[in-house]
């Protein structure tokens, strides 16, 4: 095969691959490694852990490429693997904090805003982008329980729809996420 | 008379344009009528992009030629393992 591989399609890549062309492989990772590494950084928080989860993802994928049956598209297929690795990564360092409360909106019993929810979207309080800020947004990622986590990352960094999201969720390894 | 908790639960789907019609139209309604749940869904429709901002960190080159490495001894190792067999 004498065509550059970085010109064809995704499905065409994966026919390739499947086919035991190892620059079509080459393609598809330079096309999609740097979003597997902002979804296992921002799972894991740890660039030792990030590198490990793609290198299980990208291998996993080498291995298993015969076995994606193309009614997902690739890049589903891949942010399942991609999550299942850094979930797995994660479940390895022990327990994690599993309450979310603090984080989400209070309501009255009678389902009203429990208290007034200021407008932070825009005004003095947007300029406060500075590395305090950011810390303090990085640790309360960190400290989401995994699987709130890995929705964060899916929708919120990732750009995935609800219908997307819960694609890659539905076929997670039993007792994970 | 939607509460302000219902509308939180539906507010995603509601910004996809997944909401039945009439339910988006209470919900609007309930958002004409209320300050906390009109500043919620301005401070939620920026929090995507803020969270994008604040954690976005590049791929390093060297990680990239790290892997690659690395991928091309695993496949190498396996494709030799198969030979063998």
């Amino acid at each position: 095969m004498s065509t550059d591989p970085t010109n064809l399609s995704e499905m065409d890549l994966v026919e390739w691959m499947r086919a035991g062309d190892e620059a079509a492989f080459g393609a598809l990772l330079a096309r999609y490694q740097s979003k597997v590494y902002r979804l296992a950084l921002s799972m894991t928080k740890n660039r030792e852990d990030a590198e490990e989860v793609m290198q299980d993802v990208f291998l996993s994928v080498f291995r298993n490429i015969q076995k994606f049956d193309g009614r997902s598209a690739f890049g589903t297929w891949l942010y399942r693997i991609a999550v299942n690795a850094a979930l797995m990564k994660l479940r390895s360092r022990g327990p994690v904090q599993e309450s979310i409360e603090e984080y989400l909106p209070q309501f009255t019993q009678g389902g009203g805003h429990a208290r007034m929810i200021a407008d932070w979207s825009e005004g003095p309080e947007r300029s406060l982008l500075g590395k305090e800020r950011a810390q303090i947004v990085r640790e309360a990622i960190e400290a989401l329980p995994p699987d709130f986590k890995t929705v964060l990352v899916l929708r919120d960094l990732e750009g995935l729809s609800n219908s997307e999201v819960a694609e890659v969720l539905s076929t997670l390894e039993p007792g994970i996420g | 008379m939607m509460t302000c908790q219902e509308l939180v639960d539906l507010l995603t789907d509601y910004l996809e344009g997944a909401l039945d019609p009439e339910t988006a139209r209470d919900l609007e309604r309930h958002l004409e009528g209320c300050v906390s749940c009109h500043n919620f869904l301005k401070t939620y429709k920026a929090t995507g992009a803020w969270i994008r901002e604040v954690t976005y960190e590049e791929m390093p080159e060297e990680l990239k030629d790290r892997l690659a490495s690395f991928l091309r001894a695993r496949i190498r190792q396996e494709k030799t393992g198969r030979d063998q067999e």
